[in-house]
């Protein structure tokens, strides 16, 4: 038995740069994405009255809404990035159910690049929406003793959110494979279900963490 | 490089490619999309909005106008009623009018023809008298009647004035006696040489006398005829005296 | 015993203990939200969906810090960063 938690096998080799499994998986998942994406903006643009197109409105709309929600106002760059983050995420998790395919959420350097995206964009968007001075003024509110337990709950929410994604796709995985390696054949599927169920959950919730905190970041100094 | 950080890198980017085209090919089209799409909701509501206050409008004046129609109609049925109820009292009256005059032409009518049959009653009853009289003055009718009848001649005589009384014409049915024809010569007086006397049929007892002063009929035809002319003269006066109104109103 | 299998044992032992107190942790955590959740539905059955989605959320968060045991448990198990100087 092969139990793959932390490391990728490395497929190829292009130049000097490996090529592992993960990203295969990934860019096929975003490629596939940005297909669906595109022929559903078609539809939207030639037939707005198709089911297609009311699908991809309720898309939008919904990410719109959870932005307008948590954030205070709408911000479609945000809201962008919140529904490219959701799609992604339970795309690869959804992928990583078929036999064969290694999600590439379940791997550490995935989780932790998209961790990372958001660690980048809160400042961005605070700094964005309140300038440099203001932005940078409420890491040492309402004590500038308090500021090194800012900087740390800001990194420390960034490997919970990397480590918690992760994990969860990880283990599912593990759980799976190590359940048909012990009973076999359709017996994992109710744990199949549940690391549907867990996948989606946690794209959700990797969704509404991120944009909590771009949000916070944006209303920061009007708190 | 490890295969762990190239991961890393290639990852970090691939997302942020994945979330630029998406939101440069998907998310931004369909907000458009959406905008647009709640913009033209938004005209069609306020399209419609607009149509249901025109609607409403032309409702109101239909309403108005309707109204108006119907007062109009009742104001035009109210005088058609009056006028068709004046005419109807107008039929009314002339209907009436043409049964009072029917019936007081019928009563005229009526009272004329009671006259005329009054009239003919009473000639009736005229000429039956003096067909009675004739017939009873022939009935006691004699000698002496006929002597009466010549001493009444003779006194009538008597009274004119003896000069002016020829030519004297006297005529009887029956004959004449002596004695009468004396008497009636000495009635005379004078004027009994230019006397004629005459037998004419019809006259029944009595004697007829006409001169140049007047007639004097001592017959019994003669008295029948005054009598029916007397019996006639009266009832018309009778029939004159009578108010026709109060005639009408007993029939 | 040499080092190896000492370290062996000592992972061993850590990883049941991380597992154990986490999942702990983590399970008193989630029947607290199940619990707190159930009496809001009963109180508010209008809000449910609010409250489902909000649940989910927050079983997912608590349930983390399950996963992150799990996951030290997992790296003192297999990819442990001292074998390398044990084995030495």
């Amino acid at each position: 038995m092969n139990l793959r938690i932390f490391g990728d096998p490395v497929l190829f080799h292009l130049g000097p740069v490996p090529v592992t499994e993960t990203m295969v998986s990934s860019t096929v998942v975003s490629l596939l994405l940005i297909t669906v994406a595109i022929t559903l903006r078609y539809i939207v643009c030639s037939h707005p009255e198709h089911w297609l197109s009311v699908v991809a409105f309720m898309t939008v709309e919904s990410f719109d809404n959870l932005v307008e929600e948590i954030v205070g106002r709408s911000h479609t760059v945000v809201s962008t990035l919140a529904g490219s983050l959701f799609l992604f995420i339970a795309a690869c998790n959804i992928a990583g159910q078929f036999p064969g395919v290694h999600p590439a959420t379940g791997s550490l350097a995935t989780t932790s690049a998209l961790a990372v995206v958001v660690f980048l964009s809160v400042p961005i968007a605070g700094i964005q929406t309140n300038g440099v001075w203001d932005y940078l003024k409420h890491y040492f509110r309402p004590n500038p003793l308090l500021m090194p337990l800012h900087v740390i709950s800001e990194l420390s929410r960034t490997l919970a959110l990397a480590v918690r994604l992760f994990g969860n796709i990880m283990s599912g995985h593990l759980v799976v494979g190590l359940l048909v390696a012990l009973a076999g054949f359709l017996v994992p599927i109710p744990i199949m279900a549940l690391d549907l169920l867990i996948g989606l959950l946690q794209a959700y919730i990797f969704t509404i963490l991120s944009t909590v905190y771009i949000g916070a970041a944006i209303s920061a100094v009007e708190e | 490089m490890s295969p762990t950080v190239t991961t890393f890198l290639f990852e970090a980017a691939n997302f942020l490619v994945f979330a630029t085209v998406l939101g440069w090919l998907f998310f931004k089209p369909v907000r458009q999309a959406i905008t647009n799409y709640r913009e033209k909701f938004e005209a069609d509501n306020q399209l419609a909005a607009q149509n249901l206050a025109e609607a409403e409008k032309v409702r109101k004046e239909i309403d108005d106008t309707h109204a108006h129609l119907q007062a109009e109609m009742n104001e035009l049925r109210a005088s058609e009623l009056e006028v068709i109820r004046r005419q109807a009292d107008q039929i009314l009256m002339e209907a009436r009018a043409a049964a009072d005059r029917e019936r007081e032409q019928s009563h005229l009518q009526a009272s004329r023809m009671s006259d005329v049959q009054q009239d003919r009653l009473g000639e009736v009853s005229a000429m039956v008298t003096a067909e009675m009289v004739k017939r009873l003055l022939e009935q006691i009718g004699g000698p002496d009647l006929q002597s009466s009848l010549i001493q009444s001649a003779c006194q009538r005589l008597a009274s004119f004035s003896q000069d002016s009384i020829a030519p004297v014409k006297i005529e009887s049915s029956l004959p004449l006696s002596e004695e009468q024809v004396t008497e009636i010569k000495d009635a005379l007086g004078s004027a009994a040489t230019s006397a004629d006397f005459r037998m004419v049929d019809g006259l029944g007892v009595g004697v007829r006398i006409s001169t140049a002063k007047g007639l004097i009929d001592a017959s019994a035809s003669g008295l029948s005829q005054f009598a029916r002319q007397s019996l006639v003269k009266e009832m018309q006066r009778q029939s004159n005296n009578d108010n026709p109104n109060q005639s009408v109103n007993d029939v | 015993m040499d080092d190896q299998t000492i370290l062996a044992i000592v992972a061993m032992a850590g990883a049941s203990l991380t597992m154990a107190l986490g999942a702990v942790g983590a399970a008193i955590g989630e029947s607290r939200i199940g619990a707190a959740a159930m009496d809001a539905l009963a109180r508010q059955p209008d809000e449910a969906s609010s409250i489902t989605r909000t649940l989910f959320v927050s079983l997912a968060m608590v349930e983390s810090t399950a996963i992150f045991c799990l996951v030290i448990a997992l790296i003192l198990l297999f990819s442990n960063p001292f074998i390398d100087t044990v084995v030495q």
